[in-house]
This record gives structure tokens, sequence and C-alpha cells, in this order.
């Protein structure tokens, strides 16, 4: 789980700046279907802010609106501080890149890029110095006289980007523009696309359902499922401090266990009881209030390490669990081992190595974990949901 | 390009109306002023129509039931129809129907494997030979039924070389003037009109499916019979409509290969309106040829749904 | 010559030189031949008579007629006579011959460009909004290519008379245009309908009004489509016979005067030789028109084939 560092916005926050976009209670609903439901964000200036999650939860739909393309059912959208849900898009400070990328088939590169340009009145010259600027930026100004026909798949999504950051717009909104690429493209493209990003200084609002996409180039990520927003915050808060059981499964793998708490009277930690009994401290706790009984543990694999014999009692930073090992499964970097818990929970563990002889189904290990690195939800699962990881 | 999980995104806001093939983008602050758009659009074309298009075909089936003459009073009669229906002109109109349903048949029992040909099998010569097909249709169809008389005729290129190979003695005299020119030339005439529809329901059939139907051991019959057939076939029905029409209506294929024994219904109609002046006649007569085919087509159109063929045009 | 669909061809290549995937199909077009086995290259060479044959159904009666335009023989049949350009100039002097072609020509140079008008109105307004007679207009529009031409000339030769119309070349325009504009309705919406509707709105959002977009996006990715149109309407109305035949009143159309040329069946030589001299000019055209408008649909990324088979 790469990610790359960047100054983020975080720090003591000036007299309130002027956001690039602000979302105040956005609705859209189509007929008796609400595609997105009463969502609230701000995306200030130079941030990379992403959209995640799953298909049919609303962030193409919330993109669509900030781009004008569809009109808010109710709520106030703001851009650079003035309220725009009604202007059309081509009188909104924004600019949207498209996962087919929509370049205009009979237009060289070039007149692609000028076409923004062109429309704003700029004098020739400035147009022809800012199609430059912008194609030099994605690297595509020796492919300035090709038609999109004769690009690549790779060259094309840097054309639709450059045609974007040529118009200077408040925000650029990007739908998935890695998706029609290979595994490999994209990963060189989530880099560069980042480079961009911090040279021109300019707001993206990036939708993806790609979660490693999103942790490795967002200042902040807004979760969503349903049309609701889940959680916004920057990409190591939403991996270790999940707000909601949604999000601990959705981003990244994670191990949810059914626990049932005790007692919150040592604040911030709560303690907990494991399904086979055990009680535990946990590190972390989100939505958990004074009487939430039931709650889910949430385990990274990668923070789980394996031991022969149990963890001594009296040490109260390490939770643990007995089990069994149901398969060791190599995966090149790593390698997983599916546990069978006592009291039913199935946990995975991930690691370069486990240093334990005889690692093969049947055998009885102890899962256990540094207690700051787990996680508590108030959110409870059903029986069925137990088995563990999500990949 | 398409994957399952964007087209799900897709569904969420382009709500219904996918049918209808409107490209109607909508965006913030659009405005319900944009409404008389369309309607601007389209009542040009719309007024064309009615006026050069409806208006004469009411007159014309006003005109049928009128008495009317140099000096006639214009007022209701059935007299014309009474005339339509002479025997010898139900004659014709059994002869008309008889070879317009032949040629009808040569045509597609052609047109179809020419269209699947030229859409699956002969690759890079898919563009070149479909292009041939229009050009075909672009050429002027007198300056091909005198080709094919030159061919045909007792003089002709085709009696000439048989005759020259001693393959016969005497002139052929059932090539020209006959029913069989008429029917030959009809189909000849009319064959880009059956192929190039035949073509475009062809052209919608996903050639993986034919490959996953080889693949699953299906051989050239099987994979015909239950796949290609059933996919084209509402527009099989749509390409017999589509010559049926015209071939019962042409005069000058008749007029200028048929003789007497292959004249049809349009040469006694334009006999009627050029030489006898009966235009009363004349008007019903084609009011009628107007309702038979559009029953015609209406019927195809029936069973082609009863069939449960009506999936998609 | 005839290989099988799968050789690559129909799949999407990401090559940037087009010139050498041609090149390297064509190749394996031909090694393919011969790896067949027997039985379905037995089956290419039947497919292959069956195209010629087809071929020769279709431009048969074309070829005969231009080869025997040449023969010195007042019969049209073999043995070829002496060679010669006598019909030609006969031709030369047949003056209601030419006076026909002036006029099917000025006809059809009229009726071109308004047909392209009324089509790409009636396309505009069908295919891009929604409204409320949307679905009877669009099956107003498209009937009168249902409709027997026959039909059509009789009931405007009743119309114009009663309405003591003289009738003319102009008449015979107007008859044209209510049969030829539909089509371009129909091959117009057809190519709206498969344009990228993401393109339409990258356009709004870089800036453009709808205005902007359609003069800088739409019409220019629809040129190609309306020059097939303008080919298509243009034949139809330079070739009609039957609904000109009706109300041309004593103008003669070209095909009127083939028609009663071939009825008179006099100095049929001399209309050989201008029927070929026509086809000869026809297909030239056709086929320069055809060959410009596949470069440019190509380099749009656009399928010439979506416009012929919409026709």
């Amino acid at each position: 789980m790469s990610r790359i560092k960047s100054p983020s916005p975080t720090g003591d926050p000036p007299p309130r700046r002027t956001s690039a976009l602000e979302l105040v209670g956005i609705t859209k609903r189509f007929g008796d279907v609400t595609a997105v439901d009463r969502i609230s964000l701000r995306v200030e200036p130079g941030e990379f802010f992403s959209l995640l999650g799953p298909s049919g939860c609303g962030k193409s739909t919330t993109l669509r609106m900030i781009a004008g393309f569809e009109e808010p059912t109710s709520g106030r959208l703001l851009l650079n501080g003035q309220e725009g849900s009604r202007l059309p898009p081509f009188k909104r400070s924004t600019n949207l890149v498209f996962q087919s990328y929509a370049l205009f088939p009979h237009m060289t590169v070039r007149d692609n890029v000028a076409y923004g340009p062109r429309r704003s009145r700029l004098s020739r010259n400035e147009v022809t110095a800012r199609v430059e600027e912008a194609l030099r930026t994605v690297k595509m100004w020796e492919f300035a006289d090709r038609l999109p026909r004769a690009l690549s798949g790779g060259q094309r999504q840097r054309v639709a980007l450059a045609r974007g950051l040529v118009n200077r717009p408040a925000v650029l909104l990007l739908d998935e523009p890695l998706g029609a690429l290979d595994l490999k493209l994209r990963r060189e493209m989530q880099i560069e696309l980042k480079e961009i990003q911090r040279q021109v200084g300019i707001s993206f609002v990036y939708v993806t359902h790609d979660q490693e996409e999103a942790l490795t180039l967002s200042d902040r990520i807004a979760v969503m499922n349903r049309g609701r927003i889940e959680q916004i915050a920057p990409p190591e808060e939403i991996f270790n401090r999940p707000a909601t059981r949604f999000c601990a499964d959705f981003i990244g793998e994670a191990n949810l266990v059914p626990v049932e708490v005790n007692s919150r009277s040592d604040a911030p930690r709560v303690n907990v009881t494991l399904p086979d009994g055990t009680r535990v401290m946990v590190g972390t706790t989100s939505g958990i209030t004074s009487d939430t009984r039931r709650a889910t543990l949430v385990l990274r694999p990668s923070r789980i390490s394996l031991a022969g014999s149990a963890p001594d009692p009296a040490d109260t930073t390490t939770g643990g669990f007995r089990g069994r090992v149901r398969r060791v499964i190599f995966q090149g970097s790593v390698v997983r081992v599916d546990l069978d818990c006592d009291g039913g929970p199935h946990l995975s563990a991930a690691a370069a190595g486990f240093d334990i002889p005889d690692l093969e189904p049947g055998r009885e290990v102890w899962a256990t974990w540094r207690i700051e690195q787990s996680h508590l939800v108030g959110e409870t699962i059903s029986p069925s949901d137990t088995t563990g990881t999500t990949a | 390009m398409v994957d399952v999980g964007k087209s799900l995104e897709g569904l969420e806001h382009q709500p219904g109306d996918q049918e209808e093939a409107v490209l109607d983008i909508s965006y913030a602050g659009r405005g319900r002023r944009r409404r008389w758009i369309p309607y601007a659009f389209i009542s040009t074309p719309v007024g064309v129509l009615l006026t050069f298009f409806s208006g004469p075909l009411v007159l014309l089936a006003i005109y049928s039931f009128q008495r009317r003459s140099r000096t006639g009073d214009g007022s209701f009669t059935l007299a014309n129809y009474r005339a339509a229906v002479q025997p010898n002109i139900l004659h014709v109109a059994g002869t008309t129907f008889i070879l317009a349903s032949i040629s009808m048949v040569i045509l597609l029992v052609l047109a179809y494997p020419l269209a699947y040909f030229i859409a699956m099998k002969v690759g890079r010569w898919e563009v070149p030979l479909l292009l041939a097909l229009a050009l075909s249709d672009e050429l002027n169809p007198l300056i091909r039924i005198f080709g094919w008389r030159t061919i045909l005729a007792r003089n002709g290129l085709v009696n000439t070389v048989l005759q020259g190979i001693g393959i016969t003695h005497a002139p052929l005299d059932w090539l020209l003037f006959t029913r069989f020119s008429v029917v030959l030339v009809l189909t000849a005439s009319w064959m880009p009109y059956a192929v190039i529809p035949l073509y475009a329901a062809m052209k919608t059939i996903d050639p993986r499916v034919l490959e996953a139907s080889s693949d699953l051991g299906a051989g050239w019959f099987t994979t015909f019979r239950y796949v290609i057939f059933p996919l084209t076939a509402t527009g099989f029905v749509a390409t017999m409509v589509i010559v049926f029409i015209p071939i019962v209506s042409d005069f000058a294929t008749p007029g200028l290969v048929g003789g007497t024994s292959g004249r049809m219904l349009a040469s006694v109609i334009e006999d009627l309106f050029t030489r006898r002046g009966e235009w009363g006649v004349g008007s019903a007569l084609t009011f009628l040829l107007l309702v038979v085919s559009g029953l015609v087509v209406y019927l195809s159109y029936r069973i082609a749904r009863v069939r449960n063929l009506d999936t998609s045009s | 010559m005839n290989s099988p669909r799968g050789s690559g061809s129909g799949l999407v290549s990401d090559s940037t030189n087009p010139a050498a995937d041609r090149q390297a199909m064509r190749q394996s077009d031909r090694s393919i031949f011969w790896t067949m086995s027997r039985r379905r290259r037995a089956a290419a060479l039947v497919r292959t008579a069956f195209l010629v044959a087809m071929a020769l159904l279709l431009f048969g009666p074309i070829i005969v007629l231009a080869v025997f335009s040449f023969n010195d023989s007042i019969v049209i049949g073999f043995p070829f006579g002496q060679p010669t350009l006598e019909w030609y100039r006969q031709a030369m002097a047949e003056t209601p011959a030419w006076d026909s072609l002036r006029a099917s020509l000025q006809v059809a140079v009229i009726v071109t460009p308004v047909c392209l008008l009324l089509g790409l109105l009636s396309a505009f307004a069908l295919s891009r909004f929604r409204f409320r007679f949307r679905g009877t207009a669009s099956g107003f529009i498209l009937l009168p290519l249902v409709i027997p031409w026959l039909l059509i000339g009789v009931s405007g030769l009743i119309f114009f008379s009663l309405l003591n119309v003289r009738l003319s070349l102009w008449t015979v325009g107007v008859m044209h245009v209510v049969i030829a504009f539909p089509l371009v309705t129909a091959l117009l919406s057809a190519q709206l309908v498969r344009l990228d509707p993401h393109i339409h709105e990258a356009s709004l959002d870089l800036g453009a009004t709808e205005t902007e977009t359609l003069r800088h996006v739409i019409v220019p990715l629809l040129l190609p489509t309306i020059g097939a149109s303008a080919v298509f309407v243009f034949s139809w109305s330079f070739n009609n016979f039957i609904v000109s035949f009706f109300t041309a009143g004593f103008d003669n159309t070209f095909p009127i005067w083939v028609f009663s040329s071939l009825r008179r069946a006099r100095d049929l030589p001399v209309v050989n030789a201008l029927a070929t001299l026509v086809s000869v000019i026809q297909i030239l055209l056709i086929v320069g028109v055809w060959q410009l408008l596949k470069i440019r649909m190509d380099r749009r990324g656009q399928d010439i084939r979506d416009v012929v088979a919409g026709a």
C-alpha cells in the first residue's frame, strides 16, 4: 500500500479560506430512487480529493452534479464560494476528464486541447502558449499533430488530462480516468497524475472504485455507499481508523470480529470480549457510545502475527486468539494464512514470512496483535458475514 | 471500453428512455424555454410532407370516389371501383402478385447468402462489396433494363452466342417479353434493396456468438438454424416488405421487357392515366393497390410478432 | 481471396500503423487459403463463384452495353463487327437527349440541398430531443420510404392538376424532395444516435454553448454522412423514373427519354452510347465520392458500413 507523500493542507486552519468546492446537503433523486442522499463535503484549493465507493454508490452522479450535467434535487453547491448548482456546464469553473476520454475524433491533439481556451475568447498567442504548456506538462507535446485514433490508451488519457488542465479550472473532475488502462500502466499513471497535480496546484476531485488508487493518490478520501458519505478523512485515518464497518471492509483487507463491549471506563481505551471469551483492550474506536453493547473489531491481516504458544496473559499490550490453520496461500511477496479460531471467527494473517515450524493445515497457532493496532467500530455484523477478509 | 460496473453506474443517471434512441443531453440550467426547439426544427419537414405527400394521397382517395370528367359534377360514386375490378384487370392483378411473389422469393434466396457472405465471410472485401452494392443501386435502372434487353433479345447476346456455338439452331423466344424476363429483371434490379437490410440485420450479430456456437460443436447448418436465422428473422420479414412493395408498383420493367404476357398492374395504371385518360378508374386502382400492399405489410408484421420474432428492429 | 473472418480482421488493433496492419492481414489472408482443409477451400471457391455471379447479375447489363456501344453493327449481338465511335458521334447530335440530361441534372442539383436541409432539421429534432409527438413525427417522416413510388407519382399528378399547377420540372423536383429527404432523415438519425454522448458533454464542459458544440463538434462529425446522403439523394433524383414520369408534363428527364426511346425501339445504338457515357460518368463520380468519404470517415474513427447499412 504505497502512498505518495505530499504536503497536506492540515495544521492550523487559516481564518476560513474559501473552499474550491463545497457541497452542502446535496440530494439527487431520479423518480423514486435516491441516488445521492444529503451529502456535504469541502474541497480545499490544491487538494487531491477522492470519491471512493462501489458501483452504483452515487459517486458518478455526484461528479456529474459538480460538472453541471445533473441538477441537484436539493442542497447547495458552491464553487469558489459562489452558488453554482444551476449553472450549465459551459459556465462553470470545473472541467471533467471522462473515463472514455471523449476526445474529439476529428481534431488533432493540439485542437482538442485548444478547444476550451478558444471558447473563452483568449488571444491567439495566449491559446498557443497555454496549449503548449499543458501538452508539455503531460509530456504529449511531440504528439500535438496526431489524431486521437493514432494514440495509445495511455496517451489519449494524457491528452484528456491536458484538455482539462489547460482551462485552469477551480476544480478538475476525473471520472475513473485510469479505469481503461492495464494494471502496470495504471500504476505508472497514478504516480504521474499525482506529480502533475502537485505541479499545477489545481484541486482534483477523483472518482474511483479502486481503493488502492484512492489511498495512493489522495490527500483526503470520501467513502461513499448507497448514496451517502460514510467517512471523509486522509488515507491513513481511513485505513487505520475506519468510521464504519463498510469502510473497514471496503478499504484494504480486514478481519471483522464480532465482540461484546464490556466497559469504556478507562477511555479512550475500551475493553471487549472476543467470541472465545477472552477479554482484550482495543486501540482506537469509532462510533462507540456509552450504551454500545455489541461492536465489530477490525484487525488488518498485515498487523496479525502468528505464534506457536499463547501470549503472556500479563502482557496487556497484545491481544490474541487461538486457532487452527485452515490453509496457507503463497501470494508472491506475502504469505497468507487463514485460520479457524475458537468461538467461530475466521482470521487471515499476511506477512512476508512466518517464523513458525510446520505451518500447515490443522496446526494449532496463536494469532496475536498489538492492541494499539486494533480498531473497534460501533456496528455489528451478521453471523454469515464473519468470514473475515475482503480482497 | 464497456465494463459491467460502468454500465451499472450509467443506469443511475440515465433512467429509462434508453430504448427510444434519443441522444438528449441534459444539464443544469437547461430550462423549460427549450421545449419549443424540437418543434421549430420539425415543423418545416412535416409541413412539406403534409402538403405534398399526405395532401396528394388524400386527394387521390377522394378523387377515386368522385364522378368526374371534363364536364363531371364531382358527386360520390363507386363506379370507378366497379370499373377497376373488371375480369381482365383482375387477371393482370393475379399475374402481378404471382410474378412479384416469385421475384421476391428468388430475391430472398439469393440475397440472404449474399448478405451473409458480405457480413461474415469476406474479410477485407466487405467494404468494397458493400459499396459495389450501393453503387449498383445508384446507377440508372432504365439503363440496366436496356442492358437486359440487349442481352435477352431475339438477336441479342444470349441467342447469338448460343447459336454461334451450336447449342441452339433457332433463337429462343421465351427470353424476352415474357414472364421469365420480367422476373429476371425485377430480381436483378431490386437486389441491393434486399441485401442491404439483411446485411444490416446480420451485422447486429456479435461474431463471438457464432464462434461460441461452433466452439460448442455446432456445424454450419446448426449454427445457421439456431443462431443466425432466429437473430435475423425480423430483418428477413422487413426485407420481404421492402422489396415486395416497389416490385408490385414497378411499371418500367414490365413495360419494357414484359410484352403482353408479362403485363403488370402498374402498367395498367400507367395506361389508364397516360393513354386512356381514365383518371377516376386509375385512382381507384391505385388506391386498391395501396390498400392491398398495406395489408401485406401489416400481415407480415403481425406474423412476425406472433412468431415472437419481433425482438428488435 | 476469400479467407474466413477471424484472421485477425475483426480484432481491434492498437497499432499506430494501419498500413502495416493491412499488409500483414493481406498476407495472412493468402497463406490461410492454402492451409485450409480441402472442404473449406471448396467452400471458399463456391463462395467466390457465387459472388462473381451476383456481380454479373448486377453489373453485367451495363458492361454489355458498354462493350457493344463500340460495335458498328446495328444489331446488338455477336459476331462483333468493326469497332467504331460512330454511335458516340451521332449521340453528340441527339439534342432531345442532351436536353433531358440537362433537365435531370438541374432537378437533382436543386433537390439535393433542399433534401439535406430538411433531413438535417428532422434528424436533429428526432434524435436529439425528447418531445411529445416525437414517435408520431418520426413514423410520419419515414412513411414515404415504404409507400410505392407509383402512388406518390399518381397522387402528385392528381394533386397538381386539381390545383391547376402546370406540370414541369418544378413539380418533378417537389415530388423528388418528398421521396428523398426521408432517406436523409433516416441516415442522419442513425449516425446521430451513434455519436458518443460524452463527446457532446465534453464540449459543453469545455465552455462551448450548444450552438458552438453544434458548429465545432456535431456537424463536422456528421459531414461524411451528409456527403453520403447527398450521393444517395442526387442519384435517387437523377435516376428516378416513376415519379418523374407522372409529374413532368411535357418536360423530359433523362430516364423518361430513355423509356420513350426504348418503347419506340428507335436509334438503339445511339441510346446505348449515351447510356454508356452516363453510366461511366456516374460510376467514376460515385466511386470517387465514396472513396473520399471512406478516407474521411476512417480518420474520424467512423465506419462507412454504418452509413450504407442505414440506407
